[in-house]
């Protein structure tokens, strides 16, 4: 008995050779993550990542940080703290709106990493993609990612001007990217978004249904010719006749045309539009992206008026100055909301003291601004289909008409203010509203065209740039002229902490 | 006449090493009294007895062969009459144990150098005894001492204690004395006065030199260590507050920083031994719960519930240490420095809590019940504006105003007096061969703030069998816990206007509103800002954590001195969190009411053999050498989902039929696994008890580094040298222990997640559509780094350990200097990039400091005694370089601050400074209504503290007892940050504003601005806890032992000259699980806790 007792022990000690033989096992295992040597196999797999690209850069459009950027500062759009409670934000919203956004503004900061986003995220994808065995066969959707990021250099470029280049997924510590100047982003932005356009599938070559939303050649020709409008603020250069050039690739495309109602740009279907160039679509019913637009802007008694099931948070306005650029009987009109407020069916909107909603210009104090201060833009009509609280209207990047309008200026310019056929771009874009022709044409005429054309849809801030009015206009809050490096955001402090290469924009 | 004659030298026995050891038990009853035995044997010479047993006194003899030097000649049979005596598992001095059994016995000794001859000498014994006196001896915790010793004074009169603690003794006079011994507590003296039936209280000594602590893998006399540890008892523990592990400690260790993150019921804490080491791995030390390291990463994972910067939902991560009922810890040893951690490898860098539960005891069935009641209130409100106030300042400011007509206080609305109940029970008892213990623990805890409350349920069971003569012992303990919570929707990353939460509304909230409507209805302002008692009623979060640690450890003595131990653990927390936001809220409004369910789960497995080897070498026995060898194998597998939906019909559904949702917001699910495969060794030597040898080696391989990274070494070795041994100590001296202590070691850390050497790709629970058809988003996570390797501590540690006029006072002092190499550093990538942050080793963090504990009795006699011990520890911090060869930088922005329009962090990390260096602008006055400031960011301020101190009293005078433990911090700095949010007059007149915003001559318009006017001293000093207690006398003829009431306050007040709620606090800014240092922003409140309670056993 004793002696096989003793035996025991070595019983005991069994496992501890069985189990010494898993020290090699210490692989780990990915239950279900993915890495880029299992991946990528397929287009498919391949086009998952490229929206993945898309889903991040609909900020560019939607109600984020980076659309903001393209408005606060402007005369058509400001955020005011409201004595009921929100949106002051620490004052952050209005740094932007006098024009004296700090380094260490966080909704500056948040439009960076919104930008800088979908750069890495693309540079990320590009390199997976790149090193798939499956490459090859995987032209374009490469060429559609490269598209991309050119689309975002080009923002980056318009905010913050001079930005460091990157073209690597995976940053080097040791060799950390410097600050290119905003000409040389300039042309890389050109260089990359010619290149990735010959990849790219005309919007006449596709079956535009199941291809909408992906951006076409037409996509980047319409973005460069916005670029090159803006040619001169960016690299020292005039590019009109680029500008035309590209202007011209997508009007002689023939895919595009003026949707016969203006608001069919915005509605819930807006994706049947064949003004759309460049969209992002939305469907919070297959939690695909959120419109939020009707939310931020409308004041909380609309939700009675359009039957919301949320209360709206009274955050989003436009200026008196915007208002009064429209004819009375311009269609565009219509989508301002402004003085005594009523229903669908002409009823007054009554408040729970009985007094109707009247919504009035925005006061004085823009800290405590009333709930009723401030007219309301409402191009993302309501169709009802709401989840939770947010619509599926999808959102515009970029329209034909303003294809026309950038036609138009280009012309303009070159031809030194003889165009007939600019005024009869710009009188197409207005007659589609309504709106009475002009008989004859001015930059002013230009850009207060594009101002109603294009309100809200972030187009603003580099016209008035482009124009000057930005830093010598008069209005509310921005009552003397301010300086012209006030063109260009400050980078983000800690931006500059992560990479000490970056060099601060002058002027801040 | 047959002479028994002994000498070790020829019946050498192969000396079992007795190094497990508890206190020790010796007892005899007493007669006549001859001799000094103090010059017998050597003066350090002790004796190990390996296990509590009862022994004929010829064994006695044995013992004390086999252990000294000594022979003795006698009589055989000359002990025959004499009963059997107990010995508790421990060590004795030999002449203690030789005097002890000698006291008043009628023999003599003939001592011829090292060889003794016994004889007996006739009784004297022969005084009439008239009177019996009888009754209890027991511990302060009311546990009966078997075997101790009583006698008449002046009288050789004198009986021991039986199994359960009773005694009964004839004395010679009616008022005579008695006088009541027992090794480790401090001898009494108590009148007889008549009275038949006296209960005796023994109190424990301070400073027991045969203290026995825990060290990793196994056991030591605390004489014997050469590491830096320090340890708490049960005894240690204050009555009647449900407290865990952490708070256990609170104040009592020098070197142990513990702070509350805040006051909510069943909160985390803050734990860090000597400073931090680390800056993106975790800092937590090492929890090993009766052999078993756990993992603490669940809890950070399931704190984030909500999304972005509106999460009002409640963030502090469930403590998974308050799965373990403080009733059942026996005891809870802190390992400090390399030489005691190194044991523990790759873990053992930020220091290991071990935690060991109670066992039962030999002796009959021992029934054990307590049960308390309390209650808490708020310990401080902040100072808002009235409603009048608030009406006139906004009047004054000709802003529009809102005015309800109702006068609110907001704070007294949420706040509330929280009750509390706590019934614990235990049984435990056993035989020779096995025995057990089993308990029940259930508390509940109503928190300061309604809605919150958590109620934990405990079981534990532990159980001890021996076979074949103790060769085979398993031992088998399973704690298993169930912690139901309700959470209050109280967060620390709200931020500007888009985020609220009660605490925060329960602040702004317009004093002018009633809490309802004329129709019943919560008053609603906005949605963003939200009525702070409607989230009590109208917002549910709960969480359900069910946790088991069990292991099952089978030691085999294989032959002496080897044996061999394995050890299978399994631990398993399980965290489920539901919440429920209702459709009438404002948060769940247009929603149609937000279910969120989600569960996260961790488990591990746990194998481990150890061949240990224990044994006396040399001729005098002058060698000690205690070694082990082991291999151990842990998995770790962490598992969970979250589902997030909304729409629904009818706020019935809750959580519980998300089916009913009509939209799937948010679904992501994940499981991971991770192993570490370890071979482990160490050596103890001894030589002549003087000098004293460490050496520890770890090999650990870690699935989580890269392919060449895997396996990392961990050696450790230390000194020490006891020169109260040496020959040349006098033995007169007031100084009668004195140890001296140097070690060296590396240790390492590895918390910092899985799959963080390979590159990811995920898929995201947003798709986009391309022709009307939803595609899945996949994108790359997280970029591969398969140089990430072991993040190193080097450590170094000077101690003296001292005991003062024999052992009433004594003294631990440290000296220690660690130095973090190759740290797992997050480091912000610059952008663009798809990650934000990368983790690398780089860089080196410094930290050194100093620790000291003295105590003692300053008062013992035979009615009073006052012990004390008191304790401080300064630790410096400071960030030696954030480089490597492949990145360099000086700083790295921390500590979020996640109020929109602020600076993003707050903290600066950078070569020079410390941790917790808190950098911005230095605020330097106000004019023209305008903060004004000095150029540039600078440092201004740091959340680390110059020191720490605890200081912890007992008094006890006759049957009361008293006990109350201060403790403190010094210099350290706190950022006010809720004052920053609620002190700006730009936030009227929707929100209200601290009063002392009134006057500060700041114009509205003033920018929200973080700066020096917001960080303040937090330097404090706190009565932590207090407990009176009074134990009655039984009579011995009653079941009942020591019945016990008491009284316990936690939390008394604070002296601090900060002015928010308490300087103590860490708020999870970045919502990401792990709090940044000293930053308060909107923490749950603290609060002040009483309650009574009462404990019996029978």
């Amino acid at each position: 008995m004793k002696s096989l007792y003793n035996r025991k022990w070595i019983l005991l000690l069994l496992p501890f050779f069985l189990l010494s033989g898993c020290a090699d096992d210490l692989d780990e295992e990915l239950f279900g993550v993915l890495s880029p040597e299992n991946y990528y196999k397929t287009e498919d797999q391949a086009l998952s990542s490229v929206v993945g690209v898309y889903q991040r850069m609909s900020g560019f459009a939607n109600y984020n940080n980076a659309w903001r950027s393209q408005e606060l500062g402007t005369d058509e759009f400001i955020v005011v703290g409201r004595a009921s409670g929100g949106w002051f934000s620490g004052g952050s919203y209005l740094e932007f709106v006098t024009h004296d956004v700090s380094s260490e503004n966080g909704k500056n900061g948040d439009a960076w990493d919104e930008v800088f986003g979908v750069i890495g995220a693309a540079n990320a994808v590009l390199q997976s993609i790149e090193e798939s065995p499956e490459a090859e066969n995987l032209s374009g959707p490469i060429a559609e990612v490269k598209a991309l990021r050119a689309y975002a250099y080009f923002y980056a470029m318009d905010f913050w001007g001079n930005v460091p280049i990157v073209t690597d997924a995976r940053i080097d510590q040791n060799n950390l990217p410097e600050t290119s100047s905003r000409s040389e982003v300039f042309d890389f932005v050109v260089s990359e978004m010619l290149s990735a356009a010959v990849n790219l599938p005309s919007i006449t070559e596709v079956d535009r249904a199941a291809y909408y939303p992906r951006f076409t050649k037409e996509s980047i020709y319409a973005a460069l010719a916005t670029v090159y409008l803006n040619g001169e603020v960016y690299s020292g250069t005039e590019h009109w006749n680029d500008a035309l050039e590209m202007s011209n690739k997508v009007i002689n495309s023939n895919g595009y045309i003026l949707e016969p109602n203006f608001i069919d740009n915005f509605t819930g279907d807006n994706y049947n539009s064949k003004e759309l160039i460049s969209s992002f679509s939305i469907d919070p019913s297959v939690n695909a992206g959120k419109n939020n637009y009707v939310r931020g802007a409308l004041h909380p008694l609309h939700k009675l008026v359009y039957n919301l099931p949320f209360t709206p948070a009274n955050g989003y306005n436009t200026f008196e100055k915007a208002f009064d650029r429209y004819d009375v009987n311009d269609i565009r009109r219509n989508y301002i909301l402004h003085g005594p407020q009523t229903y669908l069916n002409d009823d007054p909107l009554i408040d729970p003291n009985g007094i109707q909603l009247d919504l009035i210009p925005i006061g004085e104090d823009p800290i405590a601004a009333l709930d009723n201060e401030g007219f309301r833009v409402l191009k993302y009509v309501p169709d009802g289909q709401w989840v939770g609280r947010d619509a599926n209207n999808d959102v515009v990047l970029m329209r034909y008409s303003d294809v026309l309008l950038t036609k138009a200026e280009s012309l303009f310019r070159i031809g030194g203010g003889n165009s007939t056929e600019a005024l009869g771009l710009v009188n197409d874009v207005r007659s589609r509203s309504n709106a009475d022709p002009l008989t004859a044409l001015s930059l002013q005429d230009i850009e207060d065209e594009r101002s109603r054309e294009l309100l809200w849809e972030g187009s603003r801030r580099r016209d008035m740039i482009r124009f000057g009015t930005f830093f010598t206009g008069r209005w509310k809050f921005h009552t003397s002229d301010t300086p012209e490096s006030r063109g260009i955001y400050p980078i983000p402090s800690v931006q500059i902490s992560s990479n000490p290469k970056l060099v601060q924009n002058p002027g801040y | 006449m047959k002479i028994k004659f002994t000498n070790h030298l020829f019946l050498k026995r192969i000396g079992l090493l007795k190094f497990m050891m508890g206190t020790f038990v010796f007892l005899l009853c007493s007669t006549a009294f001859g001799f000094n035995s103090s010059n017998l044997f050597s003066k350090n010479t002790k004796v190990h007895i390996d296990k509590d047993q009862l022994v004929s006194i010829d064994e006695v003899f044995d013992l004390l062969r086999d252990q000294t030097d000594y022979s003795f000649i006698y009589q055989e049979g000359l002990f025959n009459d004499l009963p059997k005596v107990k010995l508790k598992k421990g060590t004795i001095l030999a002449n203690k144990l030789f005097e002890t059994y000698f006291f008043g016995k009628d023999f003599k000794l003939d001592i011829k150098g090292k060889i003794v001859g016994i004889s007996a000498t006739m009784s004297s014994n022969t005084t009439q005894q008239k009177f019996t006196v009888s009754g209890i001896v027991s511990d302060s915790n009311g546990q009966p001492l078997p075997g101790a010793s009583i006698v008449e004074k002046g009288t050789s009169n004198g009986v021991m204690t039986d199994f359960d603690g009773n005694y009964s003794l004839k004395v010679f006079e009616e008022n005579s004395t008695l006088v009541i011994s027992y090794i480790g507590f401090a001898t009494q003296e108590v009148m007889v006065k008549g009275q038949a039936n006296i209960t005796i209280t023994l109190i424990e000594s301070a400073g027991a030199l045969n203290e026995i602590v825990v060290v990793g893998y196994g056991t030591q006399r605390k004489e014997d260590v050469t590491g830096s540890i320090t340890s708490l008892g049960s005894d240690d523990f204050p009555e009647g507050s449900q407290q865990n592990v952490q708070q256990l400690m609170e104040g009592k260790m020098a070197g142990v920083s513990i702070s509350k993150n805040s006051g909510k019921p069943g909160g985390s804490n803050t734990v860090r031994i000597r400073g931090g080491t680390s800056i993106s791995a975790s800092n937590d030390p090492l929890y090993v719960i009766d052999g078993v390291p756990i993992s603490t990463s669940s809890p950070a994972r399931q704190a984030n519930i909500g999304s972005g910067g509106n999460n009002y939902f409640d963030q502090e991560p469930v403590n998974p240490l308050n799965s373990i009922n403080s009733n059942d810890i026996e005891s809870i040893t802190v390992l400090k420095d390399a030489s005691a951690t190194a044991i523990y490898g790759s873990r053992g860098a930020n220091g290991v809590i071990v935690v060991t539960t109670k066992m039962g005891h030999k002796g009959k069935l021992t029934t054990d019940f307590s049960a308390s009641t309390g209650f808490s209130t708020v310990s401080k409100k902040l100072d808002i504006l009235s409603a009048d106030e608030y009406v006139n300042l906004v009047n004054e400011l000709g802003l529009p105003l809102d005015d309800q007509g109702a006068r609110t206080n907001w704070q007294d609305e949420i706040f509330t007096t929280g009750l509390s109940q706590d019934y614990n029970l235990s049984l435990s008892g056993g035989g020779d061969a096995s025995r057990y213990r089993g308990s029940l623990g259930h508390s509940t805890l109503e928190g300061v703030v309604i809605g919150s409350e958590q109620s934990i349920t405990t079981t534990s069971i532990g159980i001890n069998h021996e076979v074949f003569d103790g060769k085979l012992a398993f031992d088998l303990r399973m704690n298993s816990s169930l912690i139901e919570a309700s959470n209050a929707p109280i967060s620390n990353n709200i931020g500007g206007e888009n985020g609220t939460n009660m605490l925060f509304d329960a602040y702004v909230f317009n004093p002018t509103y009633p809490i309802r409507d004329e129709s019943g209805n919560f008053t609603q302002y906005s949605q963003f800002t939200v009525n702070p008692v409607s989230y009590a009623n109208e917002i549910e979060d709960e969480s359900n954590t069910r946790s088991l640690f069990g292991n099952l450890s089978t030691t085999y003595k294989i032959i002496k001195p080897l044996s061999v131990n394995v050890n299978l653990g399994y631990t398993h927390l399980d965290i489920q969190r539901n919440s429920y936001i209702q459709k009438l809220n404002p948060l769940g409004e247009g929603v149609g009411g937000i279910a969120n369910k989600q569960n996260t789960g961790n488990s591990s497995k746990l194998f481990e053999t150890t061949l240990r080897y224990q044994d006396f070498i040399g001729l005098d026995n002058d060698h000690s050498l205690n070694a082990i060898a082991g291999y151990s194998y842990q998995n770790f597998t962490d598992e969970g989902y979250r589902i997030s939906a909304s729409g629904f019909i009818s706020d019935e559904f809750k959580w519980n039929s998300l089916q009913a949702a009509n939209t799937v917001n948010n679904v992501s699910d994940y499981k991971t696994t991770n192993t570490l495969i370890s071979y482990y060794g160490r050596i103890n030597y001894a030589f002549k008890n003087r000098y004293l040898l460490t050496a520890t080696l770890r090999q650990d391989g870690s699935s989580r580094f890269g392919d060449g990274n895997k396996w990392g070494t961990f050696p450790s070795g230390s000194v020490a040298w006891r020169v109260s041994n040496e020959n040349f100590f006098p033995e007169e001296n007031f100084i009668n222990d004195l140890k001296l202590r140097l070690s060296y070691g590396v240790t390492g850390n590895q918390e910092i997640g899985n799959l963080n050497s390979i590159t990811t790709l995920g898929a995201s629970t947003t798709g986009y559509l391309v022709g009307g058809n939803r595609l899945t988003v996949v994108l790359p996570q997280q970029y591969a780094n398969p140089n990430l390797q072991w993040e190193e501590t080097a450590q170094f540690d000077l101690g003296l350990d001292f005991q003062l006029f024999k052992g009433r006072m004594f003294g631990v002092f440290d000296y220690y200097k660690k130095n973090t190499s190759n740290l797992l550093l997050s480091i912000l990538v610059p952008s663009p990039s798809v990650v934000s942050t990368q983790l690398a080793n780089v860089g080196e963090v410094q930290n050194s400091g100093i620790e000291f504990t003295l105590g003692g009795d300053i008062i013992k006699n035979q009615n009073f005694i006052w012990s004390a011990n008191a304790n401080i520890s300064s630790n410096k911090n400071e960030v030696i370089s954030l480089s490597n060869e492949s990145f360099s930088t000086d700083e790295i922005l921390y500590g979020e601050l996640p109020s929109t329009g602020l600076t993003p962090y707050s903290q600066l990390i950078s070569p020079g400074l410390s941790l917790g260096t808190f950098y911005g602008l230095k605020f330097t006055g106000i004019e023209n209504g305008e903060e004004q400031f000095e150029d540039g960011n600078q440092v201004i301020g740091n959340a680390m503290p110059d020191f720490t101190f605890g200081f912890n009293n007992t008094f006890g005078y006759k049957n009361l007892d008293l006990s109350f433990n201060f403790r403190g911090s010094v210099g350290n700095d706190v950022l006010n940050l809720t004052a920053l949010n609620l002190s700006y007059k730009g936030i009227l007149p929707a929100k209200n504003i601290l009063r002392s915003a009134v006057n500060d001559g700041l114009d509205r318009q003033q920018r929200k601005t973080y700066s020096s006017r917001w960080i303040e001293d937090g330097s404090f000093i706190r009565l932590n806890n207090l407990t009176m207690g009074y134990t009655f006398n039984v009579s011995s003829e009653s079941a009942l032992i020591a019945p016990r009431i008491y009284v316990t306050m936690e939390n008394l007040f604070v002296i601090t000259n900060y002015s928010g709620q308490d300087p103590e606090v860490n708020s999870d800014t970045s919502g990401g699980g792990v709090a940044p240092l000293g930053i308060d922003y909107l923490a749950y409140p603290r609060s002040k806790n009483i309650s009574i309670g009462g404990r019996i056993k029978f």
